[in-house]
């Protein structure tokens, strides 16, 4: 009888305890939701941002990031007023590769010159036009790299920051599996970028000009080999980027679903009396946290599409008008200088298509840590 | 260069051509030799000249 | 256009004087053969001029650079003299001279195309 007593009123006492605190909080005026931000770094993840997308994003905030029409709105302002420049900086490169292919092909048949003239005109045309071309894809290449490296720097600053955000909403193992994962990923295919797949595009190219210049089948096969080479290598990593994430959901997601289920029956069970209210409190509390993770992903992919935004566009700007010209071309000459004119489209393509590899493995990765199970 | 080039070299050609005829007739060949080789340098004295104005006009056209 | 009339009116000319003086003056009548060609060449002169002309000012417009329009020029006038003058050179029935020549004219074009394929190996080497 004392006993029970006893327990009544240490229950009543813990019940005081927690109510009174909650309030005491509350007077004070302090904000979970800042106090969470905080202890997870939020701050420095805004500073984190690449000096090219905050120009973009003006200095983006992470609770702005929740305004998604006002994101949208900077990246189209941004698109508009670059993209004008992008198309005439294209096309007149493009041109340009043109026009020495038509000169190549003109000039001779003006001058009625026979066949072994027309080579040599053809070999002195094809030198032209690979100085034009080398010039353009090298600084493709670097400014490829560069963002490569942009987004691989902000992603070691945005994944551990998202991870902790879903592990404090209750995603505890999957969110530590899905970072390590594009952790991973992402120095794999940074390093087959920068190691493998770039010197396969100018190996590529240097066997189209051998192509161009001699006429040569066996130099163009080998230039087919090595772009095939290049893609291969870019979708092999990215699809087993795909597998990997999405197995790891599954069994991860598995977990944190049983282990959340747990927790609250245990607090529930624990207490009996003020156990439902506790185990609500940390739910409401958990539940801050994903607010906050919701905010952090949003605003990672926010900054990874402003990085990725203007580069992709130039490449792939690029990549359709030579498409585009290199058909024209062969109107103008059947031979191996249009099919040159193509190759180069072909080498910004496969430029384009590694910041696109990078871009979207970061989109998955944030996209499905924010889909993860959470406590509410 | 003018076309009155060609009816210059064609005239000096004839010229030197008859002379040598009727110098060969005359049992006086090495006389047609001396006439057919001067015949010859004068033209070539002139197509040389022209000929080296038309490279230096196509050297300066095409960039040389 | 009136300059095509004019050539295809000298060529024809020439040409029938040439047969006249071959039998009798063949030395007069290839130098006659060398001057026709060259008047003919200059006659023709006035367009190569437009052709060139337009191609630099296409090749300034779009920015490509001199060097490599300059280059493809040459080859091309270095290709139309050798071909004139090889042709000259067999119809005076020296075929090894001609031979030579061709040879020659190969390795002028070549020697005008390596500036451009040295600039070319110093962009794969700054690549690699």
């Amino acid at each position: 009888m004392k006993g029970r007593s006893i327990k009544k009123g240490v229950l009543i006492l813990a019940f005081l305890l927690v109510f009174f605190g909650a309030a005491a909080e509350h007077a004070r005026g302090i904000d979970v939701e800042e106090r969470q931000a905080s202890a997870l770094g939020t701050g420095a993840l805004e500073d984190a941002v690449p000096a090219g997308a905050r120009e973009i994003l003006d200095d983006l905030s992470i609770q702005d990031a929740q305004q998604t029409g006002h994101v949208t709105a900077k990246l189209k302002e941004a698109l508009f007023r670059s993209g004008g420049s992008l198309i005439q900086e294209s096309m007149r490169e493009s041109m340009q590769l043109l026009l020495v292919c038509a000169l190549c092909t003109l000039l001779p048949s003006a001058f009625a010159l026979d066949a072994r003239w027309r080579a040599g005109c053809r070999l002195a045309g094809v030198a032209a036009m690979t100085v034009l071309a080398v010039q353009s894809v090298h600084s493709f290449g670097s400014l490829c790299a560069e963002t490569i490296r942009e987004i691989g720097g902000f992603s070691r600053t945005l994944l551990p920051v998202l991870a902790s955000a879903a592990a404090a909403g209750g995603a505890m193992t999957s969110a530590a599996a899905k970072y390590a994962a594009t952790a991973l990923f992402m120095d794999v295919l940074q390093a087959a970028a920068e190691r493998l797949v770039l010197p396969l595009v100018y190996a590529y190219l240097a066997a189209s000009v051998g192509a161009a210049a001699l006429e040569n089948r066996g130099l163009a096969g080998a230039a087919g080999l090595l772009k095939w080479l290049a893609v291969t290598v870019l979708v092999c990593i990215s699809v087993a980027f795909a597998v990997y994430l999405s197995l790891t959901g599954v069994t991860a997601g598995a977990a944190d679903a049983a282990a959340v289920r747990i927790t609250k029956s245990a607090i529930s069970t624990a207490f009996p009396v003020v156990g439902g209210i506790l185990s609500d409190a940390a739910a409401s509390v958990a539940g801050g946290a994903v607010l906050l993770r919701n905010s952090i992903g949003v605003f990672g992919l926010a900054v990874v599409c402003a990085v990725c935004l203007l580069p992709l566009l130039r490449m792939a700007l690029h990549y359709l008008l030579f498409k585009a010209v290199g058909t024209l071309a062969l109107t103008v000459a059947e031979g191996g200088e249009s099919r040159l004119i193509s190759a180069v489209g072909g080498a910004y393509g496969i430029l384009c298509g590694i910041t696109g590899a990078v871009a979207l493995m970061m989109y998955i990765s944030i996209i499905s840590v924010l889909k993860v199970v959470t406590v509410l | 260069m003018e076309i009155d080039l060609i009816f210059k070299i064609a005239a000096v050609g004839i010229m030197v051509a008859v002379l040598n005829l009727l110098l060969s007739r005359a049992g006086r060949d090495e006389q047609a030799l001396m006439i057919t080789i001067t015949g010859l340098i004068v033209v070539l004295v002139i197509v040389i000249r022209e000929i080296s104005d038309l490279f230096a006009l196509i050297k300066s056209l095409f960039g040389f | 256009m009136e300059w095509i009339w004019k050539a295809a009116g000298i060529a024809a000319a020439g040409s029938v004087l040439g047969l006249l003086l071959r039998k009798h003056a063949p030395e007069t009548a290839l130098l006659l053969a060398a001057a026709l060609t060259g008047l003919l060449l200059s006659v023709g002169l006035d367009a190569l001029r437009a052709v060139v002309r337009f191609a630099r000012t296409a090749a300034e417009l779009s920015g490509v650079s001199a060097p490599a329009v300059t280059t493809v020029l040459k080859c091309c006038a270095i290709a139309v003299v050798t071909k004139l003058t090889c042709a000259f050179c067999r119809d005076a029935g020296q075929e090894a001279a001609a031979a030579a020549l061709e040879l020659a004219g190969c390795a002028a074009a070549a020697y005008v195309t390596l500036p451009l394929l040295e600039t070319v190996l110093d962009m794969i080497r700054s690549c690699i």
